[in-house]
């Protein structure tokens, strides 16, 4: 196959119109000679399954469509909340699809919407889109789930799977697509969506911070300052306990972190003031955690911790008892948050801005 | 142990006219005319009648033009047969004696009786003797042709190391080696080679250390040959080889002194061919192609770094098309995405496939090389501006081809460059590795490497397996391969070649502070 002879596709998108498959696929479309110039298109195709949408493409498009190089692969809601293994076996049967692609849930009402729109900072949508995945460890507001660990996730008993959420925003008077949040399945339906704290916090849990900040607002003297704490690295250890019929879970959580922000006059480097900020912060992290697995325990009932592979990898035997009533179970774990923050340093200055005359 | 060749001798092959055993007469006159009717009508041969002073003494000397040093010739022998006293001796054949010891300052004297050996003598540059009542000839020694200055040899320059270079004259050739070498042990065995030519060549060797059986092996070869004559010394190295058909060769060649006298000592064998500056080593192994002699000559971390930069190159030159053919017909996805969008922005309107475009360039390639190789100097601009031009600007244009197969023949082109010696057997692994990959990707270069590889290793050059120190984990056979270890760590001679005697120095042990 002729290189020339193929249309690079970036990126998919699957819709639901009524009862067929819409599939639009972004195209990476290269002017050659001296100066080349990058430029995409969509191409729109309707199917009774997604492998019949993707193959009446050829209707409409010169080319064959190449899958090797695409990055992202955008669920539209209709069709993540009706479950999603139809759409994802083709995906993951192809032989052209990488298994490294990322999946995103579009929280608008088509997925198609998102590839509409113009990239900010690169010439193809959909490749800003993954850069923009990769560069989310430095946020955590949206974690980045490739297709292998989405389907492990789906076929795990103990952890029910998680997708991060794209929207569009408006940014100076024009839509653009931002990535923020989760998607909380349970089974292969999505039921319901965090926002970007949460998700940080989900993130905590599941030790998959690598970066990010705490913040903290304090009011003080009629002043507010803003402290802002860089994380560098964190360890989450979780461990069961059985105690009294009742499963409980221990997290504990080690956290590296950089003062990066300190808008006001108290030194916090200084022993007093320091140990009263670790203080606040942990508590700040572990009623962030408790309210985070209380919420997703109420409301959607749907294991995203992973909190049954942990019992199955520390207790089996329990582990093998439980496991037919894993669902109901889930609802009335009990939670034991001890977090550790070790203040590091405080990058360039010790104090803050002086404030003379 | 040996692979011989299979060709035999043609049935009824003629030989020269000439009765190899026609002898003197005993008259003066009659040994003119006899040896006058060979050159019937040549103003090359002289023919010289002195006479004696002080005696009825005549004698007729006889030589050739151009080939004698004839200031040896008057001086040393005109001059004294004119002018010394010869007393009219009763035997004849006291008085070639007495012209041999005591008249004619010559350093060397022989005498001859068969006309074969003095038509023979004449032609390699000797002068004779004929004297009447005698029926043998004096051969006097006084060869004195031009023969080129001692120049660096064009292909194997170095910075810093002797710049000297072999002759055409077999003398001089021998000579050089004989000063680099000062044993007894030096051998040199002299032959004729050819039926018309009778060229000269010699078998030069070190007997300690020399394989017995390689020499036994290659005389028995040495005696088959059986041409009219021998222009160069490829002629021997294609007649002796052992695998005649392969492009690489078991024989190796080179042009300078302290090469030949270098592998000389490491008990190989070396043939010094009459006429040619382009002497002949043998055994000679696939490691060979990558040394040269200027590694020995410098520091060794360059050297070694060179030597790497060489055997990369090889595989590069082999191997860059097949490699980008088979990923970008057949695995696009190993290609970074990039890249891919680079390649595929280059490639838009390209009338050609990928493997029709690589084939097209380098035959364009080799066309130019090949032409500004016989083209003398002022006409060699012109060839490369018209391959910049032609091939850089032009044609990718006019989109007839795309500027990354360009770039990738030009790589192709000048890795090639890094070892001339490789250059026919380079040309042809590119040409079946590229056709491989076209037709089966990735799997027909790997087959095709096997493949390579497995003849290779089957080679033996004079017993010796080709790929002498390639797939050995030993350090001490991997210290002359792809790097150059330090003399203070080459103890021992490449074992296989210098079987009788390996130890090359005691272990000689630096402080290092």
């Amino acid at each position: 196959m002729e290189i020339e002879k193929l249309a690079v596709v970036s990126g998919l998108a699957f819709d639901k119109n009524g009862d067929k498959y819409v599939v639009t696929s972004e195209i990476v479309d290269v002017k050659g000679g001296r100066d080349s110039k990058t430029s995409t298109k969509l191409i729109t195709s309707e199917g009774t399954s997604i492998f019949d949408a993707t193959r009446k493409n050829i209707k409409v498009a010169g080319k064959k469509l190449y899958i090797g190089h695409a990055e992202i692969i955008i669920f539209s809601k209709e069709v993540a909340e009706e479950g999603i293994v139809p759409v994802l076996d083709w995906v993951s049967r192809d032989s052209e699809t990488r298994y490294t692609l990322s999946f995103l849930v579009s929280k608008e009402k088509t997925a198609k919407e998102i590839l509409k729109q113009q990239p900010m900072t690169s010439d193809v949508l959909c490749f800003e889109l993954s850069d923009m995945l990769k560069a989310e460890k430095n946020l955590s507001y949206a974690s980045n789930v490739e297709q292998w660990q989405f389907i492990n996730d789906l076929a795990d008993m103990g952890v029910s799977a998680a997708l991060p959420t794209v929207d569009l925003t408006t940014d100076d008077n024009k839509l653009t697509p931002e990535i923020t949040g989760t998607g909380v399945f349970k089974k292969d339906k999505l039921i319901g969506f965090l926002n970007g704290e949460e998700t940080k916090t989900m993130m905590f849990i599941k030790d998959k911070i690598k970066g990010g900040l705490l913040l903290k607002k304090e009011y003080k003297d009629s002043s507010t300052t803003n402290i802002s704490l860089e994380i560098f690295s964190n360890k989450t250890n979780l461990k069961p306990r059985l105690s009294n019929g009742k499963i409980t879970m221990d997290i504990y959580t080690n956290t590296d972190v950089d003062i990066g922000e300190n808008g006001g006059k108290v030194n916090y480097i200084e022993e007093p003031a320091r140990t009263k900020l670790k203080k606040d912060f942990e508590e700040m992290l572990e009623n962030n955690i408790k309210s985070l697995v209380k919420k997703v325990q109420e409301q959607y009932d749907s294991d995203i911790f992973g909190f049954g592979k942990t019992i199955k990898l520390n207790m089996p035997r329990l582990w093998k008892q439980v496991e037919p009533k894993w669902e109901q179970l889930f609802k009335n774990i009990d939670v034991e948050v001890h977090s550790t923050i070790n203040i590091k340093d405080s990058a360039l200055q010790a104090k803050s801005i002086k404030v003379g005359d | 142990m040996f692979e011989k060749n299979q060709y035999g001798k043609i049935a009824g092959k003629e030989t020269e006219k000439v009765n190899k055993k026609q002898r003197l007469k005993k008259s003066l006159n009659e040994n003119i005319d006899t040896i006058k009717a060979f050159f019937p009508n040549d103003d090359t041969v002289v023919f010289r009648e002195i006479e004696n002073s002080h005696s009825s003494f005549h004698a007729c000397l006889i030589y050739i033009d151009g080939m004698v040093n004839v200031d040896i010739l008057s001086e040393n022998i005109i001059h004294p047969i004119m002018n010394s006293n010869l007393k009219a001796q009763g035997n004849d054949r006291d008085m070639l004696d007495m012209l041999k010891n005591k008249v004619i300052y010559a350093n060397h004297i022989k005498k001859l009786g068969i006309v074969d050996e003095i038509l023979l003598a004449l032609m390699n540059g000797d002068a004779i003797i004929l004297i009447e009542n005698s029926d043998e000839a004096l051969q006097i020694y006084c060869k004195g042709w031009q023969t080129r200055d001692l120049t660096e040899p064009n292909m194997e320059k170095v910075l810093r190391g002797p710049k000297e270079g072999f002759t055409e004259s077999i003398m001089v050739n021998l000579s050089l080696i004989r000063r680099r070498l000062k044993t007894p042990d030096l051998k040199f065995k002299f032959r004729e080679v050819g039926v018309r030519a009778k060229t000269s060549i010699c078998i030069c060797y070190i007997e300690s250390l020399a394989s017995d059986e390689i020499l036994q092996e290659l005389e028995s070869r040495l005696d088959r040959i059986d041409m009219d004559g021998i222009m160069g010394s490829s002629y021997i190295e294609e007649l002796i080889s052992d695998c005649p058909l392969s492009p690489y060769k078991t024989i190796g060649n080179t042009e300078r002194p302290d090469v030949v006298a270098a592998k000389l000592l490491e008990g190989r064998f070396a043939i010094v061919v009459d006429g040619t500056p382009s002497t002949l080593t043998l055994p000679y192994v696939y490691m060979e192609y990558f040394q040269v002699a200027e590694d020995y000559y410098d520091n060794y971390f360059y050297s070694s770094i060179n030597r790497i930069l060489r055997c990369l190159g090889e595989f590069f030159t082999t191997s860059i098309p097949a490699i980008y053919v088979a990923l970008i017909t057949y695995h696009q996805e190993m290609i970074p995405t990039p890249l891919l969008l680079s390649i595929i922005a280059a490639r838009q309107n390209v009338p050609f496939p990928t493997v029709v475009e690589a084939l097209i360039l380098l035959f364009t390639f080799e066309v130019i090389r090949e032409a500004s190789l016989r083209m003398p100097t002022p006409m060699g601009q012109s060839v490369s501006i018209v391959g910049a031009l032609i091939l850089g600007q032009a044609a990718i244009e006019a989109r007839l081809f795309s500027a990354p197969m360009v770039i990738i023949v030009a790589a192709t082109g000048i890795t090639g460059l890094l070892i001339l010696k490789l250059k026919g057997a380079s040309i042809i692994v590119r040409l079946a590795l590229l056709l491989l990959s076209a037709f089966m990707g990735l799997y027909g270069y790997v087959f095709g490497i096997m493949g390579a590889f497995i003849y290779l290793f089957s080679m033996r050059s004079f017993g010796v397996p080709y790929m002498l120190e390639y797939g050995s984990i030993n350090p001490t056979d991997l210290k002359d391969t792809v790097i150059r270890a330090p003399w203070w760590y080459m103890n021992l001679r490449p074992k296989q070649i210098a079987a009788k005697n390996v130890i090359r120095q005691k272990v000689y042990k630096v402080k290092v502070k």
